[in-house]
């Protein structure tokens, strides 16, 4: 019998000491959310922190999407153009010369994603708790990063789609316009109500939407969507899909 | 019997689209043998080392490595390679030189200790470095260390030196022959001819897909000619010896065929020697534009 060699968990160590190593990457995407949360709350005669809003306040609303919105990014950048990079320069291909199997690559860049954006959700909300002090029991400010964790898989792996399927000069433009889009459309920025009523449609498919009504619901005491949880798996399904036929029409091409 | 082959390779061949980038390759390794692939850009080199190596699959023959199918091969450590990276290092950055042998070599079944591999590639002073501060030389030698800490059997370099200076050259083949010394196959793809004669008992010639020469340097520069064909019933075999560049004379049915190292000054001499001939053709073996072709690219 092989002595049993825990592949994935080297992997997924030796990618989260090269994400730490490089702390601008949780500085970028941390950037916009923690100013945007910053200009409409830090302010102290402005009292709209208080103001009540869908079943909360609105400084407890607001940061679940900023929240939602970090988790999001994070996810989405521990692929996107770092991994294109890494194809582009080889890397990607001397790891598919070692034992360390396709899965496992791909699921320690998931895994890597969702750390990222574990990371993240923590951050923002310690910045924005220190700013703002919303009111908010612990467990529900627990169960609120959870969700943003969790539901952060889905941009993962979309991050791994874009990573493989654009190039080094497009992956970076891409994965930052996909992302807006996704996350504005999903109610990150503005609630939906503020949408005509076409698109409040559309942004209920999205799984910015779906993440960021997971952490609303945490945060009032709202029994989870179920729904929410299925769209959030079958955006993984159908991303991770893509991203394995993607991986394979790669591997067709002629060599060097 | 035949020494036991790490390398066996049957009839391969690779099409993309509709050009057959390799076209019934047959290649074998002995254990502990170093050869060289040498052929021009284009010749299939690198397409033939990717389905040794499992990462394409032929679309016709079949290749193995140790007796197993390639990706076994990958997975059991039995095979190591360095293969070209573009542009780009090859490496993940923000990792230290350690960090990322140790990464890679844990992934194998049975690897060679880190401190032997980072000495086998001079890097043990830079163990502690970090990847995307090293020099072009440096960085080589990291790729090598990748390739050898599984342990392999067979190692597989596709234009290793590509991009380095003369100095950074020479001390990564004494590097390889250093390895190679303690039984580890090698087999090298280059388009430079000195290498593959310094480093290689044995060459392999590649051109448009094929194997069209296998045996030492010297051996494959004595057949690098070409062949005149032509009809002459009467012809005498003495008089045809001694035209300009003819090496060899063969008579079959009245056709005769000259093999000669330069077809343009024997067809003068023919003509000029008076004999009657009809028929006449001049064929390249397809070795002599491969080393046309190699011969153009030796470096400065």
């Amino acid at each position: 019998m092989k002595t049993h060699r825990p592949l994935l968990a080297s992997f997924l160590a030796f990618e989260l000491r090269r994400v730490l190593r490089a702390p601008g990457i949780l500085i970028w995407t941390l950037a916009f959310p923690v100013v945007f949360y910053l200009l409409n709350f830090a302010n102290k005669t402005n009292n709209a922190g208080a103001e009540r809003w869908a079943g909360t306040t609105w400084a407890v609303y607001f940061m679940v999407s900023m929240c939602a919105w970090a988790a999001i990014a994070a996810a989405a950048n521990a692929g996107g153009a770092r991994l294109a990079a890494e194809r582009a320069n080889g890397w990607a291909t001397h790891l598919r010369l070692t034992p360390l199997p396709s899965w496992a690559y791909a699921a320690g860049k998931v895994l890597t994603g969702a750390a990222l954006a574990l990371m993240a959700a923590l951050a923002l909300s310690l910045i924005a708790g220190a700013a703002a002090r919303p009111e908010l029991p612990a467990s529900a400010w627990a169960a609120m990063i959870l969700a943003c964790w969790l539901g952060s898989l889905p941009f993962a792996a979309l991050g791994i789609l874009v990573g493989l399927a654009a190039g080094t000069s497009v992956a970076e433009p891409a994965m930052v316009g996909t992302v807006l889009v996704l996350n504005v459309l999903g109610g990150l920025l503005w609630p939906l109500p503020v949408f005509p009523h076409w698109l409040q449609g559309i942004a209920k498919v999205l799984p910015s939407y779906r993440l960021v009504d997971l952490g609303r619901a945490a945060v009032t005491g709202h029994a989870l969507n179920p729904a929410d949880m299925a769209f959030l798996f079958a955006w993984t399904l159908l991303f991770g899909a893509i991203a394995t036929w993607c991986y394979r029409a790669g591997q067709r091409r002629p060599i060097g | 019997m035949p020494t036991m082959a790490i390398l066996d390779a049957q009839g391969l061949r690779r099409r993309f689209g509709s050009t057959e980038a390799v076209a019934g390759v047959d290649l074998r390794v002995a254990a502990g043998e170093t050869v060289a692939l040498l052929g021009p850009n284009g010749a299939g080199k690198s397409t033939t080392l990717a389905m040794i190596l499992g990462l394409l699959s032929p679309t016709a023959g079949q290749v193995t490595v140790g007796g197993r199918a390639p990706r076994q091969a990958v997975a059991d450590g039995l095979v190591g390679a360095m293969l070209q990276s573009g542009a780009g290092s090859g490496l993940p950055s923000r990792t230290r030189v350690g960090e990322l042998i140790r990464f890679v070599a844990s992934l194998y079944p049975a690897p060679l200790p880190v401190p032997a591999v980072l000495q086998h590639a001079g890097l043990t002073s830079l163990a502690g470095r970090l990847v995307d501060r090293l020099s072009g030389g440096e960085l080589q030698r990291v790729r090598f260390a990748l390739a050898i800490c599984a342990g392999p059997r067979l190692l597989i370099l596709d234009e290793p030196t590509v991009g380095l200076d003369v100095p950074s050259q020479r001390s990564f083949w004494e590097t390889v022959r250093a390895f190679a010394a303690e039984g580890c196959a090698v087999l090298f793809a280059t388009h430079y001819l000195a290498e593959a004669a310094e480093t290689a008992g044995r060459v392999v010639v590649l051109h448009r897909g094929h194997v069209v020469a296998d045996g030492t340097v010297d051996e494959i520069r004595r057949t690098a000619t070409r062949r005149v064909r032509f009809r002459a019933p009467d012809a005498n075999a003495g008089a045809l010896r001694a035209l300009p560049a003819v090496q060899q004379v063969r008579q079959a049915d009245g056709v005769i065929s000259l093999d000669s190292t330069d077809s343009d000054a024997t067809v003068r001499g023919l003509v000029r020697s008076g004999a009657s001939f009809t028929d006449l053709e001049v064929t390249s073996a397809g070795l002599a534009d491969a080393f046309l072709a190699l011969t153009r690219e030796e470096p400065a």
